[in-house]
């Protein structure tokens, strides 16, 4: 077993060979696990309505709104509901969406009805207010709910299509918004982080 | 000593030439530049439904995907429009405007990112500058190696004779390139829609299509007399145009209904019959007049016959739903039965 300078010579490019091949197949399965990661966090994010998703309108005073409300008439004014936390949220009749999502609505509103803490407050998006009112009774909602004829209030709040929901503090302070049916999940989780 | 001084003169005249293009350059520059951006800056004078128009077209309708709210149908777009036409009216600016908009749904709400003059600037001096750039890189390199005039190269030309040509041809040459930046950054211009002088007047800045969906708009908001006017603007251009007879009547009419001026209901009835005279299945139009008919000249057969035909037309559901109570009160006047299709479906439970 005698060795040469070329041997070595050899056996030192090939040791470089396969440590490049190595650091090659390193890099990509990097790359790859990368890739697959973003992939396995985007298929398994949670849907968007149980988390709050971005708006310019967060950490700033909610837009007051005012107007009678659709269920009894009565004058209502987001500034009556200073001391609790306010859940509005835009809907429609015609919104399959929105009619999935009021079971998580209602259950939030009477998991609450001891403390006393939390209001929810719907504005009706490009309905009738008969429709509306008739919908809220139908899935059994007993909230106040103005009827935004114009448009204007969804603009306020940057609203595109039913249903969209805002969180807003005690303060009156728009603390989350959510973008689709919310789930109970995400509206206990959204509650908790502010109480 | 008779020609050192002639030489020192030329030298003189070389180094004078030399000044003056490094500063006709910069010169040159600055005034494409300052020309450019007040083109693009200069205020056009615009109607207000015009402006909102404007504007409508640089907002994204937030329902949609990539449309304008211009061009979409969508209940907040349509919210949206009524809002930027108000905003319009109440002499707001179209940074206020627009800004208002961003405040509430964020930077995304622009069609595109350059929908300010501002941020159209942030690309456009970018590509003066690359322009400068080029040519800076071309005049240097191509001037190191040839002289531009004979396109001898350079070592082949002696002493003074090669200064002074090589000087008057990297004039030349500056001139030349600037000439056609000038000219590509004018039709880049023209191409982005700036009101340069030479831009192509095609008469009325929208078409016929246009001009009814501003006024359409301007009626649904309230604008009546900017509807009228708008009206009659494509009445000028086509004096035939059904939709505009028929909608610039009814609003004439109802103008007379509220002011109880016959002249006007009068008037607006013989627009919408006129639209009709060109058009006979017009559904609008028989409804109008069927209303006109029964609640301005108290007519309720003429009204009913006109409903009938309305109905016979098989127009929209929407518009027999708004129009439901009328139809019932003149085929009641008449004793008539209540049509069929205005019966009321019940949704399967």
């Amino acid at each position: 077993m005698v060795t040469t300078d070329n041997d070595t010579t050899e056996n030192n490019g090939q040791d470089r060979q396969v440590r490049i091949s190595k650091q090659r197949i390193l890099l990509a399965s990097t790359i790859l696990l990368v890739i697959l990661g973003i992939i396995g966090v985007l298929a398994y994010s949670p849907a968007a309505s149980t988390i709050s998703t971005p708006s310019p309108l967060l950490g700033k005073v909610a837009p007051n709104i005012a107007g009678n409300s659709i269920t009894n008439g009565s004058y209502v004014s987001l500034q009556n509901y200073r001391g609790k936390f306010v859940i509005l949220n835009f809907f429609a009749s015609w919104c399959t969406p929105c009619f999935d999502e009021s079971p998580a609505l209602i259950t939030f509103a009477y998991n609450h009805r001891k403390t006393n803490n939390v209001a929810i407050l719907g504005i009706v998006f490009s309905d009738t207010s008969s429709r509306a009112s008739n919908f809220l009774k139908s899935v059994g909602a007993t909230w106040n709910a103005i009827n935004d004829k114009s448009g204007s209030i969804a603009i306020k709040y940057g609203v595109s299509e039913p249903p969209e929901t805002f969180l807003i503090s005690p303060s009156g302070i728009v603390l989350a918004k959510f973008i689709g049916p919310v789930t109970l999940a995400g509206l206990n989780e959204a509650i908790g982080r502010y109480q | 000593m008779t020609k050192i001084e002639s030489n020192t003169e030329q030298e003189n005249t070389s180094s004078n030439h030399t000044k003056l293009s490094r500063f006709l350059w910069p010169i040159i520059f600055l005034a494409l530049i300052g020309s450019v951006t007040y083109a693009y800056l200069k205020p056009t004078v615009m109607t207000p439904a015009q402006r909102a128009i404007s504007l409508e077209s640089q907002v994204k309708c937030p329902a949609c995907e990539g449309q304008s709210v211009e061009n979409s149908t969508a209940a907040i777009a349509v919210s949206i429009k009524a809002k930027i036409y108000q905003d319009v009216l109440k002499n707001e600016s179209d940074s206020q405007i627009l800004n208002s908009l961003a405040a509430t749904y964020g930077q995304d709400i622009y069609l595109s990112p350059h929908g300010s003059s501002y941020a159209d600037l942030s690309w456009i001096i970018p590509t003066v500058l690359i322009f400068l750039i080029v040519i800076f890189l071309s005049g240097t390199l191509l001037n190191r190696k040839y002289n531009f005039i004979s396109f001898v190269k350079k070592k082949d030309l002696q002493g003074s004779e090669s200064k002074s040509k090589a000087l008057h041809s990297k004039k030349l040459l500056y001139i030349g390139l600037s000439l056609i930046t000038i000219g590509i950054l004018y039709f880049l211009g023209l191409a982005l829609g700036l009101n340069l002088p030479g831009k192509r007047n095609t008469g009325s800045q929208f078409s016929q299509t246009q001009l009814l969906e501003i006024a359409n708009f301007q009626a649904s908001v309230g604008d009546t007399a900017g509807a009228i006017t708008t009206y009659k603007e494509v009445l000028t251009e086509n004096s035939s145009n059904t939709e505009a007879l028929t909608e610039e009547g009814w609003l004439i009419s109802q103008n007379g209904t509220k002011t109880h001026n016959k002249n006007y209901v009068a008037l607006g009835q013989a627009l919408i019959e006129k639209a009709l005279s060109y058009r006979n299945d017009n559904a609008q139009a028989h409804l109008y007049l069927g209303t006109i008919y029964l609640l301005d000249l108290h007519q309720p057969t003429l009204a009913a016959d006109q409903y009938k035909i309305f109905l016979g037309l098989n127009p929209p559901q929407n518009l027999i739903a708004v129009s439901k109570p009328e139809i019932i009160q003149a085929f009641a006047s008449i004793g008539e039965p209540i049509p069929s299709s205005l019966r009321i479906r019940r949704l399967p439970k």
